[in-house]
């Protein structure tokens, strides 16, 4: 096959080859040592591009510059302390070089490790409430007045209201909503049980091994 | 008939040559790669559904240990432990385990891999490939590792690239002592099956919380099914996609070189990881207990007496 380009090959470093390029890109690499060469070049520059500190510029030239400029960049600003990004942070929806600055300023500062914490304990304490479930129960009402849409109406507020009672002390016993309330579990611990225990099969390292914090 | 006798010697010695080896020539193999002493920069890649994952790590093997590593992050697992740095895990005891007799292997094929002399092996199962791997002639180290899917597509590879057979011994430095080691208990009571899709139920231990861990294997893939006591998630999960069996929903997350899939029954969570193909994954969920609340009246018991 022709050689491949290097937008191709960052792709593949990126993981965000389409089907079937995959296969060609690797097979590629394995028999072509110009584009193996090509390959440890860009791979080098982008390990150096993750070395480089990351910026943030004063206030001062902020204002110098001018605001229009920074509103206009397609990358948000990560400001000293990162504040309102946490939650954009915790959702995944910074971009990788505002996820990796917000990552190396929490490394360092511990109230904004706290803030992240709470945000995060508040947004599961959140998720946690339990769902309220009507009780599936058959409840026949037999309506033979000449004012039955009054009778209905009656019946209807007494059953909800018996409903309500009835969902109101099922919640108090925590039967609703599957029982407990959620809890974190830290599936990164369970990982490395299953990796203990992985590493005395013989398979072990042939197959890919597990990686450390995949996902972070 | 010396003619006839020499003829019939030849067929019968091409077709021990076309025979496919079995699983113990692929338990040797395997055997003989988690011997091997070697390190080296590895791409692993993983097509879950559609979707592309990737990472690149540092590889490190010595002394039938392994350390992988990624952007600072490390981990050293190998004799039943595992140490990230600040903390690890270690197993009191496990059984032993062999390749299932469902695979079996091709002759090794001679080959060139990062200009170094190579053994292709490809493993069946039931006639259909199911892993390639390339072995490195002089160490037996795995230079790449190809794994398929049901339909022969490829859904998860590992590759060198770059490679050498003396490993810096990074893993030396983490520092670890003793004390900072969780030690895992074995047991011999689960609900749990103990077969599974052909994967055999293996050991089952209880760690300081509580959570039952149930690890299953077949000799070429393994995974771990944990049980919890109510209702467990992490916040990964909300990248996790559906995935259905049989109707019922799992919640999965395919990473670089494993998948995990997070499920409740009857207020217990369920969590499976592992390194399993997706075909295998299904059927080995179809076979475990399945997604559910519990009717009313089991949450009402639940909620008056635990």
């Amino acid at each position: 096959m022709a050689c491949v380009n290097e937008p191709l090959i960052s792709a593949y470093l990126d993981g965000a080859l389409g089907p079937g390029e995959l296969d060609v890109i690797v097979g590629h690499l394995e028999t072509c040592p110009a584009c193996l060469e090509m390959f440890h070049a860009i791979k080098a520059v982008r390990a150096a591009v993750r070395t480089l500190p990351g910026l943030d510029p004063p206030d001062e030239l902020v204002d110098l510059v001018g605001v229009g400029a920074w509103a206009a960049a397609p990358v948000r600003r990560v400001a000293a302390h990162p504040g309102a990004e946490l939650s954009a942070y915790l959702d995944g929806e910074l971009s990788t070089p505002e996820a990796a600055t917000v990552t190396a300023h929490l490394a360092t500062c511990s109230a904004c490790r706290s803030e992240l914490q709470e945000l995060d304990a508040a947004r599961t304490a959140i998720r946690a409430l339990p769902r309220l479930e009507a009780p599936d129960v058959a409840f026949p009402v037999r309506v033979a007045s000449a004012d039955g849409a009054s009778v209905r109406r009656r019946l209807r507020l007494r059953y909800l209201a018996s409903a309500a009672a009835v969902a109101a002390a099922l919640l108090a016993l925590g039967v609703l909503g599957g029982g407990d309330q959620p809890s974190t579990v830290d599936i990164d611990r369970l990982v490395d049980h299953h990796k203990a225990r992985q590493s005395v099969e013989a398979g072990f390292g042939v197959i890919p091994a597990l990686l450390p914090e995949v996902n972070p | 008939m010396r003619r006839a006798f020499a003829v019939g010697m030849m067929a019968l010695a091409t077709l021990v040559a076309a025979t496919p080896a079995f699983a113990d020539d692929l338990d040797d193999y395997l055997d003989k790669a988690a011997a091997a002493d070697y390190a080296g920069t590895q791409v692993v890649v993983t097509v879950w559904d559609g979707e592309h994952t990737a990472e690149e790590v540092y590889v490190e093997r010595l002394d039938e240990m392994l350390m992988v590593g990624s952007e600072g992050r490390e981990v050293v697992a190998g004799g039943g432990k595992t140490f990230t740095g600040f903390e690890g895990v270690v197993l009191a005891e496990w059984a032993g385990s062999e390749v299932s007799d469902r695979y079996t292997t091709s002759e090794p094929q001679p080959t060139m891999q990062l200009g170094r002399d190579a053994l292709a092996v490809t493993v069946f199962e039931d006639d259909r490939p199911r892993v390639h791997i390339v072995f490195d002639a002089d160490t037996w180290a795995p230079m790449s590792t190809e794994v398929y899917d049901a339909s022969g597509n490829r859904f998860r590879f590992a590759s060198f690239t770059d490679f050498d057979t003396a490993p810096r011994r990074a893993y030396e430095k983490m520092g670890s002592t003793e004390d900072t080691y969780e030690v895992v208990t074995r047991i011999d009571e689960t609900s749990l099956p103990a077969m599974v899709a052909g994967y055999g139920r293996l050991d089952v231990y209880r760690d300081q919380d509580g959570v039952i861990q149930a690890f299953y294997g077949d000799g070429l893939f393994s995974f771990s099914v944990f049980q919890l006591r109510g209702d467990h998630w992490e916040r990964r999960f909300r990248e996790a996609s559906a995935f259905h069996v049989d109707g019922d929903p799992y919640a999965v997350l395919a990473n670089p070189a494993d998948v995990w899939v997070r499920w409740m029954n009857h207020g217990t969570t369920y969590l499976l990881v592992g390194d399993l193909p997706p075909d295998h994954l299904e059927v080995v969920l179809a076979q475990l207990p399945e997604p559910g609340d519990g009717n009313l009246l089991a949450r009402l018991w639940r909620g008056l007496f635990g």
